[in-house]
């Protein structure tokens, strides 16, 4: 984790350009500047703003009690309970604070992402279900009439969901259901899951606007799903369990569901944590083209005015929930697969 | 089995023919390789980055016909045939698509092209402008096969010519890619201890950012263009390549003929090179098909959200991200015309893939 922290540090901060600069735009001037540059600690070496990152990262840090100083502990940049402090240096127990995006005026980094990292939850979740719903079945099906037209159909299918790219498959589902379409399914094109209604009161849920966006999200891990049952499942057939089973004179439902299906489940299992990671970064293209409020969104826009905190938050924060999703994973894996053990 | 004995290569070859998406694959990429090579040859619009743009009329329906009169810019630009022919013609005469002419002694008054029923300009312009005083040769009948796109640039011209950077992206990053991962992969998987344990070290961190995050964080350290994207693209995915070569290396290290091969002396170096990694090309082979499918499909994500190849350069994915607005104006094929060439690309090198690792039996 401290890896990719320091990868993320210096990938950003190579960058050529001032970002003191391009915050003021076109109207600087020096005085501005200077100011702007000691409030995000831009004016110190590499090194130092490396560890003032780092600092303002860490669950427990030191702060000075000098005003002037960067690592000065206000209220409105830090929500820390002071632990002791040994001389003119404050320990404290903070939650992690990721700064304050460049482009909205003193909005901190952590809120953009409470605010849209839940709809981008909500949005990976329900793709990842429809995947591994869909795909398992198919996957199964796909196995059972091994060499068959259906078997091959799927196949076909199923390499067309890996080939395309997603940013594609959304606008041609966008067009399709949401204009086409629209008339029968009554789906929006864009339009995010929290929506203001007509007259802009109250916010409510429109369960509507997933139903798109997550089958999109969908394709791809689903494409991946029937291989890999397909796959595990032939494999899993040849097995002597799967022989004796047959011997013991188990009707061949059983021996599907009960012996075979579970376990060819784990390599399954592995690649959707994989692939759930990756769907966080995926969404960007769906998010965008769909218009749904989530991370991916929040991204793009950051892209456009290098809005770098904002960035290198939501890069950190996907990182961190891969690797715990992993770690989820493995404690899965071992529940699933008792031959495994964890190290 | 045959009696005369055939090498394992023969085999795996002879396997891959019998599969009949494998070849046709094969073929479709070469079609596509020499289509991305000579692009400018083929292309109906050869200027730099099939770049003419006509914005009368912008936007047009495939098979689209107008007349072009051009207006020679009189300059006389120096070029060379190689780079004619590779580089597309530099161009500075002028096109204008027009409904009607007339020759009067002297001068050549024309229409100008306008769409919906509007009425067009009229314009007259000197006769000696036209080197032979004979405006007819500059009039021409220029069909559009896949339409306009919404600068009047023709579709059929900058697919072609964006096939290339598909393409070439592929090689590069799969180059990169093997490069550092059998490099990295080799040492980490050979040597053990301390050396593996720091590469593999590297190769989590890496691992564990999402591809296409890793590779916008590298073009923003970089800056915008298309080699940047290459190299992020090709730094990215040194990662798989990496941990496949280490984890073969690691279950050959113990076998014999690498014994015998330590036994008679041979440094690390050579062992490594000469028979360990011919042995383990297998897997890495079809980790390159899917690293070279996925190397288009990054590009054309970068391209799509803007960052990727910049404008006049013409890519696919950028040309979805120009003109999927314009989806529901009735004019879908903009988008959808480079949006099939990326799927199909992809979609070959993904079988290609499959039937390599089915020919040569390479697990999972």
């Amino acid at each position: 984790m401290f890896g990719v922290v320091t990868v993320i540090f210096f990938l950003f901060n190579v960058l050529p350009g001032d970002p003191a600069q391009m915050m003021l735009g076109q109207n600087e001037d020096s005085e501005q500047l200077a100011i702007i540059k000691k409030k995000y600690g831009f004016d110190k070496p590499i090194s130092t703003q490396y560890l003032y990152y780092l600092n303002d990262l860490s669950l427990v840090s030191f702060h000075s009690k000098n005003a002037e100083d960067y690592t000065f502990l206000s209220p409105n940049k830090y929500a820390a309970t002071e632990l002791f402090s040994i001389g003119n240096t404050t320990t404290v127990l903070k939650f992690p604070y990721l700064r304050e995006s460049f482009t909205k005026q003193g909005k901190k980094v952590s809120e953009v992402l409470t605010e849209t990292l839940p709809n981008t939850f909500v949005l990976a979740v329900t793709a990842i279900i429809i995947a591994m719903l869909l795909g398992v079945f198919l996957g199964i099906v796909s196995a059972l009439y091994k060499d068959t037209w259906l078997d091959k159909t799927i196949q076909i299918l199923s390499t067309f969901g890996m080939s395309i790219p997603s940013f594609f498959s959304a606008i041609l589902f966008a067009w399709f259901f949401g204009y086409i379409l629209h008339r029968y399914t009554h789906l929006e094109m864009t339009g995010s899951l929290y929506e203001m209604d007509d007259f802009g009161e109250a916010i409510h849920i429109k369960w509507k606007n997933l139903i798109l966006p997550a089958v999109v999200l969908g394709i791809r891990p689903l494409a991946v799903v029937i291989q890999l049952m397909r796959n595990s499942l032939l494999e899993v057939f040849n097995q002597d369990y799967i022989r004796t089973a047959r011997a013991k004179g188990l009707s061949e439902y059983q021996i599907i569901w009960k012996h075979a299906v579970k376990n060819a489940m784990n390599p399954v299992v592995t690649a959707i944590s994989g692939w759930f990671a990756s769907m966080l970064a995926g969404a960007v293209f769906v998010e965008y083209i769909f218009g749904w409020n989530g991370l991916g969104k929040e991204i793009v826009n950051a892209l456009n005015t290098l809005d770098l905190p904002v960035i290198m938050g939501s890069v950190l924060i996907i990182a961190i929930l891969f690797i715990i999703i992993n770690i989820l994973v493995d404690i899965i894996y071992v529940w699933l697969d008792p031959k495994v053990k964890l190290d | 089995m045959s009696l005369t004995s055939q090498s394992l290569k023969q085999l795996a070859l002879q396997k891959f023919k019998k599969n009949f998406w494998g070849v046709f694959s094969f073929c479709f990429i070469l079609l596509v390789g020499v289509v991305s090579v000579f692009a400018y040859v083929l292309a109906p619009d050869n200027s730099q980055y099939a770049n003419q743009m006509h914005l009368s009329i912008h936007s047009k329906k495939p098979g689209f016909t107008v007349s072009m009169l051009t207006i020679p810019s009189g300059m006389d630009l120096d070029q060379n045939v190689f780079d004619k022919i590779f580089f597309g013609t530099k161009n500075a005469d002028t096109e204008i698509p027009i409904s009607s002419f007339a020759i009067n002694k002297d001068t050549l008054s024309y229409t100008e092209y306008a769409s919906d029923g509007l009425k067009g300009i009229e314009k007259a312009i000197s006769l000696s402008v036209f080197s032979n005083n004979n405006p007819q040769d500059f009039i021409k009948q220029k069909t559009f096969l896949f339409g306009t796109d919404k600068y009047g640039r023709d579709l059929l011209s900058r697919v072609l010519v964006g096939a290339r950077i598909s393409f070439f992206i592929g090689f590069v990053a799969v180059f990169i890619s093997l490069v550092i991962g059998i490099f990295m992969g080799s040492i980490a998987g050979y040597f053990g201890g301390k050396i593996d344990a720091f590469i593999m070290w590297v190769i989590n961190v890496t691992w564990s950012i999402p591809t296409l995050l890793l590779v916008i964080a590298i073009t923003l350290a970089l800056g915008k263009g298309f080699w940047q994207v290459f190299i992020a693209v090709g730094l990215t995915m040194w990662v798989e390549v990496a941990r496949v070569v280490r984890g073969q290396i690691i279950s050959v290290k113990e076998m014999q003929y690498v014994t015998a091969a330590r036994a008679l002396g041979f440094n690390d170096f050579r062992i490594i090179i000469k028979h360990i990694l011919p042995n383990i090309m297998a897997p890495v082979i079809v980790i390159s098909a899917a690293n070279f499918a996925s190397a288009i499909l990054v590009e054309s994500g970068l391209s799509f959200l803007g960052i990727g190849a910049q404008p006049p350069m013409s890519s696919w994915g950028a040309m979805i991200k120009d003109h999927y607005n314009y989806i529901i104006l009735g004019k879908p094929f903009l988008a959808i015309i480079p949006g099939l060439c990326i799927m199909s690309l992809v979609m070959a090198f993904m079988l290609i893939g499959n039937a390599l690792r089915d020919a040569l039996d390479v697990k999972g």
